[in-house]
């Protein structure tokens, strides 16, 4: 099935390229929900609900930019609504310091670096790891998050700060950088795959 | 959305190592998602199980009857037997006292007579020294050809007539049978009518062929007796039926099952529930949509509702009923079609923006939207007798109905209001029903009743969802039939 036959079968609601559209852009969909959900299962909730809503929108997809990048944005839209439906992440996200949080390095598994980087992302408290998901690897701006999280655009910026030095630090102490090796802008990943 | 120019090195080194993660998913949330894309499809296998809970309902009720029928014969069987013996063993008694009786009259007779007459050649068949009796039979040797005439108490007919309400003043005819050349029995095997020559035979000595009842009067009672025979057989069947009615269970006795089909025309309540303003949909919150709907065209339509209830009768007047019910929900809207597809914002009061691909525009033309739900509900109610007698009754009944729907055309108004957006999605997949219905019960056979009235329908809860800005009630009012047999 090509592209074309995958995209207007999934628009015309045609179950066999709606499953190659699934399968086409689920795994890459998957690791944006997981990156900002609790669970593997709520990732694959935040997913199912994601993909109701873009075979309910892929009409309204006009071949302007890539397919990918437009699947991603209603995911990554559909994940803060659920993440919203949360009364803690609303309290969460807002707070600017998380001093009592402490990071079990030892939990992170030592797998496949780039699985090790996530699973730090992951460990980062709720408010720190949806602002940095958002502006470091969404590519959303302050503004954006501020308007998309309900909080000030300084507010975002504090908690992207705060978050990226946990972040280093978990990554320092798990041994997948090196201390300083972001500074010199030569950041070297040990084992990709 | 930046585009990562302005990324430090740590920055761009976690978005490739996120980028580099890919996770696969479960195939149930390929399944999960199929059913939410796709719910038309579940229709094979609800089909499938409504099918399967009915034959197994079927098959059910009707061992049960198979089971009742079986076991009520049986025990008619056994308590004509007991009732048999009970009859017999009585009649038996009676019927060696009446023979005793007898035997000592015609002693007695023989005594000074010493003559017995047969009916018609009013020959001597025996005398007193020839006659004898045992429990069960009473034996008359004789030297002539059998006397056939020879009239004395039947327990057969004692047996027939129930041997409680007889005596021996009663008796009429008693069982002969022929046991050698020169001897014959009184036994249950051969009938003769003695009438009332019992007492003449056994009183007098001045017997002639006129005593004893002719060959022809024989003949008369031999059909006579047949007809006895049937007649107490009849009157036995009737009285052990009036006795012992077969037990109904209370479920059968009380219960009713009720298969109906309504015809009705669809209305809808429409209102708006709140403003864009209010919603918290900031991306259309602030832009100047008009707070008021723009004026509709809706036309009512055929709803259709069909199913079968089970009714149990509480009291003399009140009846409780639950069931199952397939609801079909219509009505038209007018629209005009655009020349091309629109995106419009669908006007849903949460965070979410939500688009939608539009084709009609809300202006009043001659394009029809059909507005339709499936639904599958649980009818929950009473019925109340309020008058009627015998053939005629009438009723009023309520039920609440749980109601999953199935699936609907769901066509929703733009923020705008300018536009009909069609969204199944914002369907609520569960809402409640209720409905009020006064119906006229009609008899024409035990088994069967007819009924029919009219019915009304209202919808308690939106047809869509609470992020909808509108609340969409509908409700229809229609006429109810019904066909009505026991359990």
């Amino acid at each position: 099935m090509t592209d074309e036959q995958m995209l207007t079968g999934s628009i015309r609601n045609n179950a066999a390229a709606q499953e190659a559209f699934y399968n086409r852009f689920s795994p890459r969909m998957l690791s944006v929900c997981y990156r900002f959900a609790k669970s593997r299962e709520d990732a694959e909730d935040m997913l199912q609900d994601g993909f109701i809503k873009i075979f309910t929108q892929l009409h309204q997809y006009r071949n302007e930019g890539a397919l990918e990048g437009w699947i991603r944005r209603i995911i990554v839209h559909n994940c803060i609504n659920s993440l919203k439906k949360n009364k803690k992440f609303t309290e969460t996200v807002d707070l600017i310091h998380a001093s009592s949080f402490a990071t079990n390095t030892d939990f992170i598994p030592s797998i496949m670096q780039a699985k090790q980087v996530v699973e730090c992302i992951r460990l980062l408290p709720l408010g720190y790891k949806t602002v940095l998901n958002l502006y470091a690897i969404e590519g959303y701006s302050h503004k954006e998050i501020g308007e998309l999280l309900d909080i000030g655009e300084s507010t975002s910026r504090s908690q992207y700060t705060r978050a990226k030095a946990m972040l280093e630090d978990v990554l320092i102490a798990k041994k997948v950088i090196e201390k300083n090796q972001y500074k010199n802008n030569n950041i070297k990943t040990k084992t990709i795959f | 959305m930046d585009q990562f120019y302005d990324r430090d090195d740590f920055e761009k080194f976690l978005k490739s190592s996120a980028d580099d993660f890919v996770m696969l998913p479960s195939r149930k949330t390929w399944y999960s998602l199929y059913n939410s894309m796709h719910p038309d499809r579940k229709w094979p296998s609800i089909a499938a199980c409504i099918l399967i809970l009915f034959g197994i309902l079927y098959i059910g009720v009707s061992n049960n009857n198979q089971i009742n029928s079986a076991a009520r014969q049986l025990a008619l069987q056994n308590e004509k037997i007991q009732n048999e013996k009970i009859i017999q063993q009585k009649a038996i008694a009676l019927a060696n006292t009446v023979k005793q009786h007898i035997a000592e009259k015609i002693k007695q007779e023989l005594s000074y007579n010493n003559n017995i007459y047969l009916a018609n050649n009013s020959k001597k068949i025996t005398t007193a020294t020839n006659l004898y009796s045992t429990n069960n039979t009473v034996y008359v040797a004789y030297n002539l050809p059998i006397p056939e005439q020879l009239l004395i108490a039947n327990t057969a007919n004692l047996y027939q007539q129930q041997a409680n309400d007889v005596n021996i003043a009663n008796i009429t005819s008693i069982p002969i049978a022929k046991n050698t050349p020169n001897t014959f029995i009184f036994d249950d095997n051969n009938f003769v009518n003695i009438a009332e020559n019992k007492n003449t035979i056994l009183n007098t000595n001045k017997y002639s062929s006129t005593t004893i009842a002719a060959n022809a009067d024989i003949k008369n009672t031999k059909v006579n007796k047949t007809q006895v025979e049937m007649n107490a057989e009849k009157a036995w069947q009737e009285n052990y039926a009036l006795k012992n009615k077969p037990k109904l269970n209370k479920l059968k006795a009380k219960g009713a099952i009720t298969y109906y089909v309504t015809a009705a025309l669809g209305f809808r309540n429409f209102s708006k529930t709140k403003d864009n303003k209010e919603t918290g949909n900031l991306l259309i919150a602030n832009r100047n949509y008009p707070s008021a709907e723009q004026p509709q065209n809706n036309v009512t339509a055929l709803n259709i509702e069909a199913g079968a209830v089970i009714s149990y009768k509480i009291s003399k007047r009140v009846a409780l009923k639950g069931g199952l019910q397939y609801n079909y929900t219509n009505y038209t809207t007018n629209a005009t079609r655009l020349g091309h597809t629109t995106v419009t914002n669908i006007a849903v009061n949460s965070a979410t923006e939500q688009t939608g691909a539009s084709l009609y525009s809300t202006k009043n033309g001659s394009d029809k939207l059909n507005n339709t739900t499936s639904q599958i509900s649980l009818p929950l109610g009473a019925n109340y007798h309020i008058a009627g007698n015998g053939k005629i009754k009438w009723y009023v009944g309520a039920t609440v109905q749980p109601t999953y729907v199935v699936s609907g055309s769901g066509y929703v108004l733009s923020a705008d209001a300018k536009n009909y957006v069609a969204q199944p999605t914002l369907l609520r997949k569960f809402n409640l029903n209720t409905a009020l219905e006064t119906f006229v019960s009609f008899k024409p056979s035990p088994a069967v009743t007819l009924s029919v009235g009219p019915q009304f329908r209202y919808q308690i809860l939106s047809t869509f969802k609470t992020e909808y800005n509108y609340s969409e009630k509908l409700y229809n009012l229609g006429v109810k039939v019904g066909l009505s047999t026991g359990l």
